[in-house]
């Protein structure tokens, strides 16, 4: 049986969603076990629609009470003072399961500037940490340009407009520590075939963006893809496994 | 008993007879890089999931090469007859690419019309009089390009009731206002087609307008039609109401 390792998912809910697409820690551990998700990546909307400091402690309260869940705490430079040292900032997140960032700059009026995030993204790349950049927060060439200058982030965009290719398949091809999940809206005609057809095999991941987007969509756009066994278990939960092993705690 | 979600864990074609697809189209489109857009890959997309009928337009109609697109899906349907059915797309700027060729591929064989507003003629224009006049003299089903604005097309709803509307793309935005028309004309019909594949809204609607009112559509292959069918196949309604919407309802819309 596929193993799955969910690597975006969502707590609470969304300003701009419709009222029936929310999740309390009862309905997320119920998407686990009827998806038999072995693992999910767990971000707090409030994270990026609020505070980042409220959002993030709903996410590590919520880790106490479902094992399966990782935290994926929102981060933000200390440009202005809020964070306090990067270093220590991203130090204290690890030590409290943080195994992943989820990086918002539209939503938190940020430049991708050397000058406002270069010692934030230092820290992170010391210690190895994977960032999830939505597509909605930042331009795919934007995200190319950060992981092209931080080459020991794997970085992920999640929730990529299906109609990107022209774009993605170079900047993968070139860039091996970017990642592309399938979460929706990413899921044009036999997309995971032509990227893995392309030898992105390793960059793809397994991402539903619940409860923004219905996860069977998901699960049954990669159980039919037309790839091996072996390479749908990598984008199911190896890739997104090794990346979170790969933290230096 | 195995249910229609372990098909799918398998990753083999699902058990049913008649799974229709009430929103496709074909072919490639500058906007943006198709995969397996050419109706042969589609085909064999169809198989490995157990959808044995599409629906389709092609993208050319999306362009004023109406004619030629029309003529593209003519050809797939005689090359996989009962299985690749056609809706004619018409390009209203006069009769012949209007009426007249509404009329030469429904009598070469179309099941229906499909209308998207791409060409920014609105669904309510005089342009659009005579063919949906036919379409109702001849009970056809319409598929309309929708986004979350069908109150703008509430006129043509009232006055064709014999046409059965299918909206594509329900609920993508205001799935309230899907609701509201559905509840109040009957011969509308929900196809929830959409790229974001909105968590709950199968459910919503199903709770809301019931399945009997809810079609099958992909779009593909714009999108994977094995995504979209993901959505009815783990939605948290009934097996009975996934059959409803997969294959029994766009029988009844088609009438075959």
């Amino acid at each position: 049986m596929l193993k799955l390792f969910d690597g975006r998912i969502f707590l609470g809910r969304d300003h701009n969603l419709d009222s029936f697409q929310f999740s309390t820690i009862q309905s997320i551990k119920k998407m686990l076990d009827k998806y038999r998700v072995e693992k999910a990546i767990l971000t707090s909307f409030s994270s990026f629609r609020f505070d980042f400091k409220f959002g993030n402690e709903l996410i590590f309260e919520a880790v106490k009470e479902e094992p399966r869940l990782i935290p994926c705490p929102v981060v933000i430079p200390n440009s202005a003072g809020e964070t306090g040292d990067e270093e220590e900032f991203i130090e204290n997140l690890i030590k409290r399961g943080a195994r992943c960032v989820s990086f918002h700059p539209k939503s938190f009026g940020l430049s991708i500037d050397e000058k406002v995030c270069g010692r934030l993204f230092k820290a992170i790349s010391e210690r190895r940490l994977p960032v999830i950049i939505s597509a909605e927060e930042l331009e795919l060439e934007k995200v190319a340009f950060l992981a092209e200058n931080w080459p020991d982030i794997p970085f992920i965009y999640s929730a990529m407009n299906y109609r990107q290719a022209r774009n993605l398949y170079p900047i993968l091809e070139k860039i091996k520590n970017l990642h592309i999940d399938i979460a929706p809206p990413n899921c044009i005609n036999e997309g995971i075939e032509e990227m893995v057809k392309r030898g992105f095999v390793n960059q793809i991941i397994y991402a539903s963006c619940f409860p923004i987007s219905e996860p069977g969509a998901v699960i049954s756009y990669l159980m039919y893809a037309k790839i091996t066994e072996k390479e749908r278990e990598k984008i199911a939960f190896g890739n997104m496994d090794r990346l979170v092993k790969g933290v230096k705690k | 008993m195995k249910k229609l979600s372990d098909y799918v864990w398998e990753g083999k074609p699902l058990p049913l007879k008649g799974i229709t697809d009430m929103h496709a189209h074909m072919g490639p489109l500058n906007m943006f890089y198709i995969p397996a857009n050419d109706i042969h890959s589609m085909v064999k997309q169809m198989d490995s999931i157990g959808v044995e009928r599409i629906v389709c337009s092609h993208h050319a109609v999306l362009s004023a090469e109406a004619v030629f697109g029309n003529n593209e899906v003519l050809k797939a349907m005689k090359e996989f007859p009962g299985r690749i059915l056609g809706y004619v797309y018409p390009y209203p700027v006069n009769d012949k690419l209007g009426i007249d060729e509404v009329k030469r591929c429904i009598e070469a064989g179309m099941v229906g019309i499909k209308l998207h507003y791409y060409n920014r003629i609105p669904y309510t224009s005089e342009k659009y009089e005579k063919i949906l006049r036919y379409a109702d003299d001849n009970k056809l089903p319409v598929l309309l390009h929708t986004f979350g604005d069908i109150d703008k097309m509430e006129s043509i709803f009232k006055d064709y009731k014999n046409i059965k509307f299918i909206l594509g793309h329900s609920g993508a935005e205001n799935p309230e206002m899907y609701v509201k028309y559905a509840l109040k004309y009957k011969n509308l019909y929900l196809d929830p087609t959409n790229s974001t594949s909105k968590f709950g809204i199968i459910e919503y609607f199903v709770k809301n307008v019931g399945a009997d009112r809810i079609v099958f559509g992909s779009d593909i292959p714009f999108l994977s039609q094995t995504h979209q069918i993901g959505r009815i196949i783990f939605a948290d309604i009934s097996e009975e109401d996934k059959k409803k919407i997969l294959c029994d309802n766009p029988k009844k819309i088609l009438g075959k």
